[in-house]
């Protein structure tokens, strides 16, 4: 394995799954999300070299996911689905549990916020740092964290309507 | 069902196994096997375009016609194929623009607006101009033709040429531009609104 392979391996391994739920949360479609997950890490493969420059290299990730994201769907007018497609849950064949549930509820959720709503609270829940947050999004921190605050309070609120009903 | 608060639903969040289905020797394939499938289009068409100019620049200066207008027709068809050998060099340097690659959503959205536009400038205006210059270039070349080839050919040339013309500026170019500009009108719209999302203002 060359050097970089080894390097983008590394970088893969360690920021694919975030990425990931941000896609996912963003899209609400299983494959939407493995689209645009690749899209994102081809960009990262093409540019690897200006990647050993930079200090924080999930910032950078993360924000060639947002891009990609926010031109994906406009390219393909793809909008977040309400039914969320089975691979939500893992592959493995199982009974749905209860927790399972939960996850699914949950993404139903999120993709009822807006978009940019989506792409903050999925780095929220995924414990990405506020001032990471802010400069991936380009929101200065003072104006994330009150934008956060009413996003958590969205989604808190969408999630137990969603459980009442 | 008891109420829950946003700790809770990390709880949740944390719970989820949901992971790619992909993995990184998957992307590095795909790029190696597809590196651009729209570059490759691209420089397809500029290897097609560098060849008719060639075979003009070959008549150019190998054929020796009688009248200047076959020269200026020539040199105008010629213009018409670096114009679009420009473009499309063009195109693949702002597809490989890797400088937006970092661009903060807002920046990176007015970016993809103005290239959108720049696009559908270059589909209406600038087409209008390419057609109005090659159909300029192609009735001077074929003025020397009137008096050299045999009328029936020469009229059956001609018809040939102003046919294709009116079916591409007519017909395949309006439904292009139809199509381009109804995707132009929905990215905007969607673009416009991400765009307020994304203000610094709370």
């Amino acid at each position: 394995m060359s050097n970089k392979e080894q390097v983008f391996k590394e970088i893969f391994q360690a920021n694919s799954k975030k990425i990931y739920h941000l896609c996912f949360g963003y899209t609400g479609d299983d494959d939407a999300a493995n689209d645009l997950l690749q899209e994102t890490f081809l960009k990262v493969w093409q540019n690897l070299e200006k990647f050993r420059n930079q200090a924080m290299i999930s910032t950078w990730i993360y924000r060639i996911a947002v891009n990609t994201c926010l031109t994906y769907l406009k390219s393909e007018k793809r909008q977040a689905k309400d039914e969320l497609t089975p691979n939500i849950i893992e592959n493995k064949v199982e009974e749905v549990s209860e927790k399972q549930e939960q996850i699914k509820t949950l993404y139903q959720c999120i993709s009822k916020l807006e978009e940019n709503e989506r792409i903050i609270i999925t780095m929220v829940m995924d414990e990405v740092p506020y001032p990471e947050i802010a400069e991936i999004s380009g929101i200065s921190e003072g104006n994330l964290r009150v934008k956060i605050h009413r996003i958590k309070h969205k989604l808190t609120e969408l999630y137990n309507e969603h459980e009442r009903l | 069902m008891s109420m829950k608060d946003f700790d809770s639903l990390v709880g949740i969040w944390n719970e989820q196994k949901t992971s790619p289905n992909i993995n990184y020797k998957e992307v590095i394939n795909h790029y190696k096997t597809n590196r651009s499938k729209l570059s490759f289009k691209f420089l397809l068409e500029i290897l097609a375009m560098l060849i008719a100019f060639s075979v003009v620049s070959y008549i150019f200066f190998t054929i020796e016609f009688e009248f200047w207008t076959s020269y200026v027709g020539l040199i105008l068809v010629n213009i018409c194929c670096i114009y679009f050998i420009a473009m499309q060099i063009i195109n693949l340097k702002n597809i490989a623009n890797s400088n937006t690659l970092f661009d903060k959503p807002q920046d990176h959205i007015q970016f993809i607006k103005e290239f959108k536009k720049s696009r559908y400038i270059q589909h209406t205006r600038n087409y209008k101009v390419y057609t109005f210059v090659l159909g300029l270039g192609l009735s001077l070349y074929f003025v020397e033709f009137f008096y050299r080839l045999n009328l029936a050919v020469m009229i059956t040339v001609v018809a040939a040429t102003i046919a294709w013309f009116v079916i591409c500026y007519l017909y395949l170019m309006k439904i292009y531009i139809k199509k381009e500009e109804k995707r132009f009108n929905d990215m905007l719209t969607d673009l416009e609104r991400l765009n307020e999302q994304f203000s610094d203002e709370v």
